[in-house]
């Protein structure tokens, strides 16, 4: 058997194992292969409706994705708005920006947010989460201490209040007992009370009032924490409970004893709060915001989803548990999104094979334009690709300057590897100075191929010309670019997620690839003289 | 779209051989991996000439450690001309070419004056791998300067052209002579603006010349038709060029041949991944002449002391009348 014969029938096999594998996968699963179903699962609907003027924006909120609570999906719509999601689902800027299309009229808007989200049940009987990374890492010195807006804690009274509950039968080395003392304070003392009015209550007119709405109950609970020195943070999400349109709800959180303590004044819960309490924000700024915006008005609807061909009672095959178990889904959120990377970078590697292979480009490095792609997937590829391409010529000139010093090769790699470095550390304290974040666009896997980069560039420069090496970097570019736009297409995450066999397909076509011996496109153009041979000169017809 | 379909038509009835198909078919099949490193190595390509008895320059020295380079001057010796170049280099990469010797240093081919620090320097880059494959430790050579043939004095630019013989189960498929330009900078790599000039096997006359791909009759820098040039000894050259392809046992090989003007052709170097610019040169596919040699070597026919009255195959019959025309 000839070795293309042999590659063919192994991709076909490849392919066609895959394929059965996604059939047993969907027929076990049905619909739970896009999305587990089940107890914990909920879909939550932000609908928010208003009037846009011109140059009208929208900032809606996002459950944070974290190990307790995961967010399976999320997907938005609009008539007349476009939606930029957020890149991450952790972290501060975790909002969906909303924009008018560019051919739609202003006037009455509606945008709709779908979320699927799995809570994952704490143990019982914990005090306070155990854990000490992400969102429940401890605060920095001085973080969540001091007094902002509507969170008057080092106003007199305020002070005096914190001071009078905390001075008698309290020991006051035992933050816990102090928190406690406020917590009590807040949930008897002040009033539960509903309001109609857009203007949120602050701290102290709550205390003034001795009555308040569940948010500004809680903005007096921080100012109290905070004016005894701990440090405490307001929370914002849904209780979920099946019922149409909830309300945003409010709770605290306070480091104490090393931990996050949660408390919430409205259902006086100490300690910790239900697992059907999902996190929205951490922080005062509210869920739905806008800009050029009038009659602004929002609502979540929640639903809880029960798969209905399999009530949890019925017992499950033994198939569909199988699936079930081995479904990436069932993963941690960090894990999941290392899969998700993991499970790209082949489907890269494929690409740069036709790159090569089909087409006959060439780049610095067989798989630097993958990395890159991967690195600027899940970013707005074109300012990191910027940023990228400043520092690597920046760092061209650097070599060039670096030539004349004849160093060896390893220290001189080593000295251009320092440059960069303080190149890109100036580059963030400019960038903080002027007020912008540069540091999204710069992750470290690709920098650390940067380095090798200016060498090819450099060495290739010198041995053939200047515009050698700019065709190759060009070349390199354009492939990263093209990779990191297949990268970021969310179905094709989403099929690589829950198939993972798709892997199966994509080493057929590598395999496939491996075999090809027909002509590269480049090739076409490299050889035109033979395929249509010019006249020689003085040639007459 | 459909024009490129037709162009890769074209190329096919051409029979040019494409970049994949060179890798595919014939690299990795008929070349063992195992071979490689007599090809990579100058060192060993030169023991093994030596062995053989094929002429290749004389190597004055090998430096194999920075320490060595102290005492660079005795190394050196009087001499007036030499040539440095990387162990494990590539296309030309790293080589230095020293014509002579002033008080104040020493002068490359371009006239450019080196100081001895300077040579150290490029010696020392050498070791540190910056021109291997790879970019491995490597070692430095110190070889002896080929002086330039009187037949190729009109048609070189500051710099010694080569023959490249591509070699197919040790039979010469094609053969080019690569000549320097003022572009190349004395160098006769042909990405780098070298004339390609196609040798015709049976003759050693160029027929068919290219600069940049594009086709040319006269050498840019000094005005001489580098169509119709005999390539002397050619007879010499192809049998050497059979000898080493046999010894070092790659089925598809590239062998460099440079023509001393005294000491006649040396084998400078030989590749394992011979490049496809030749078939521009020559104006003609290499695959022709690829499945020639198949079909020559694998008929019962043309083996030795073999007399068979079987029918022979058609097409083979036909690719090896081909290649015997087209080689006289």
């Amino acid at each position: 058997m000839s070795r293309t014969t042999l590659c063919v029938l192994t991709a076909l096999g490849l392919s066609s194992l895959s394929l059965l594998f996604m059939l047993l996968r969907s027929s076990a699963l049905g619909e739970e292969v896009h999305a587990p179903r089940g107890p914990g699962t909920w879909r939550i609907t932000l609908v928010v409706e208003g009037k846009a003027r011109s140059r009208a924006k929208l900032w809606t909120a996002v459950p944070l994705d974290t190990d307790r609570q995961r967010v399976l999906d999320a997907q938005y719509f609009s008539d007349q708005f476009t939606s930029k999601p957020p890149h991450n689902l952790l972290g501060e800027q975790h909002r969906v920006v909303w924009s008018p299309k560019q051919n739609s009229e202003l006037g009455r808007f509606q945008t709709r947010s779908e979320f699927l989200v799995k809570l994952v049940r704490s143990r019982t009987g914990e005090l306070a989460t155990q854990e000490r990374t992400g969102l429940h890492a401890p605060p920095r010195p001085g973080e969540y201490l001091s007094s902002e807006e509507r969170i008057e804690s080092d106003h007199d009274r305020v002070s005096d209040k914190a001071r009078e509950l905390t001075e008698e039968g309290i020991d006051n080395a035992n933050q816990l007992d102090i928190a406690q003392a406020l917590f009590h304070f807040v949930e008897q003392r002040i009033h539960n009370e509903l309001r109609f009015q857009n203007t949120p209550l602050s701290a102290l007119a709550c205390l003034e009032r001795g009555a308040g709405d569940r948010a500004a109950r809680c903005r007096l609970l921080v100012a109290l924490l905070r004016n005894r020195n701990i440090p405490a943070r307001m929370v914002q999400g849904l209780t979920l409970s099946r019922g149409p349109e909830q309300m945003p709800h409010y709770w605290v959180e306070a480091f104490v004893h090393d931990h996050w303590l949660a408390m919430c004044p409205t259902y006086r819960l100490f300690g910790r709060v239900n697992s059907t309490y999902l996190i929205f924000a951490i922080g005062d700024r509210p869920l739905v915001s806008s800009r050029n915006v009038s009659d602004l008005q929002y609502a979540f609807l929640v639903e809880r989803l029960v798969d209905k061909d399999s009530p949890p009672a019925q017992k499950e095959y033994s198939a569909r548990r199988l699936f079930k178990a081995i479904s990436l889904h069932e993963l941690p959120s960090s894990d999941r999104r290392l899969v998700e990377v993991l499970l790209l970078m082949p489907v890269a590697a494929l690409l740069v094979c036709i790159f090569r292979n089909l087409i006959g480009l060439s780049s610095f490095g067989t798989f630097a334009p993958a990395l890159i792609g991967l690195a600027f997937h899940d970013l707005n590829s074109l300012p990191g690709l910027v940023v990228f391409v400043s520092i690597l010529l920046v760092g061209w000139l650097m070599r060039r300057f670096l030539d004349s010093y004849h160093l060896l090769q390893v220290p001189r790699v080593a000295t251009m590897l320092t440059l960069i470095m303080a190149l890109l550390v100036s580059l963030i304290v400019l960038s903080h100075l002027w007020g912008t974040t540069t540091t999204r666009y710069i992750s470290l896997f690709p920098i650390v191929i940067l380095t090798g980069m200016v060498e090819r560039f450099w060495t290739l420069e010198t041995e053939d010309s200047t515009y050698a090496s700019f065709k190759t970097l060009l070349q390199t570019l354009l492939m990263s670019v093209v990779i990191a736009f297949v990268l970021s297409q969310s179905w094709l995450i989403h099929q690589l997620f829950c198939y993972p066999e798709t892997l199966g397909l994509v080493m057929a076509g590598q395999l496939l690839i491996g075999r090809y011996t027909g002509y590269r496109l480049t090739e076409l153009f490299r050889f035109r003289d033979l395929i249509y041979p010019p006249q020689p000169p003085g040639y007459v017809a | 779209m459909f024009w490129l379909l037709k162009a890769a038509r074209r190329l096919r009835e051409l029979g040019i051989l494409g970049m994949n198909r060179r890798n595919a078919a014939y690299i990795l099949d008929h070349n063992p991996r195992d071979r490689f490193p007599l090809v990579d190595d100058k060192m060993r390509l030169t023991r093994l000439c030596q062995s053989l008895g094929v002429p290749t320059p004389l190597v004055y020295a090998e430096i194999t450690s920075y320490a060595q380079l102290r005492h660079l001057p005795k190394v050196l010796g009087c001499r007036e001309e030499f040539v440095i170049k990387p162990n494990r280099g590539s296309a030309g990469r790293g080589v230095l070419v020293i014509i002579g010797r002033d008080p104040q240093g020493y002068r490359r081919h371009n006239q450019q004056l080196l100081h001895i620090d300077d040579l150290r320097q490029h010696l020392s880059d050498i070791l540190s791998g910056m021109y291997s494959l790879g970019g491995q430790p490597d070692t430095a050579l110190i070889q002896q300067r080929v002086r330039l043939h009187p037949s190729f004095e009109s048609i070189s630019y500051k710099g010694i052209p080569d023959i490249r013989v591509i070699l197919y189960r040790n039979q010469p498929a094609m053969a080019m002579l690569r000549l320097p330009t003022r572009e190349s900078g004395g160098r006769a790599n042909l990405h780098q603006g070298g004339i390609g000039a196609g040798v015709d096997l049976s003759t050693g006359r160029t027929h068919h010349a290219v600069q940049h791909n594009r086709l040319i009759q006269h050498h840019p820098d000094t005005g001489r038709p580098v169509l119709g040039v005999c390539v002397p000894c050619w007879n010499e050259i192809l049998q050497l060029s059979r000898q080493v392809s046999a010894a070092i046992g790659l089925g598809y090989i590239g062998v460099d041949v440079v023509v001393d003007a005294e000491y006649g052709p040396l084998l400078l170097e030989a590749n394992a991944r011979p490049g496809l610019a030749i078939q521009i040169a020559n104006g003609r596919g290499l695959l022709p002449q690829l499945q020639a040699i198949d079909a020559r070597l694998d008929s019962p026919i043309l083996e030795v002391g073999q007399t068979t009255t079987q029918s022979i195959p058609t097409a083979p019959q036909d690719a090896a009348v081909l290649v015997a025309a087209d080689s006289r």
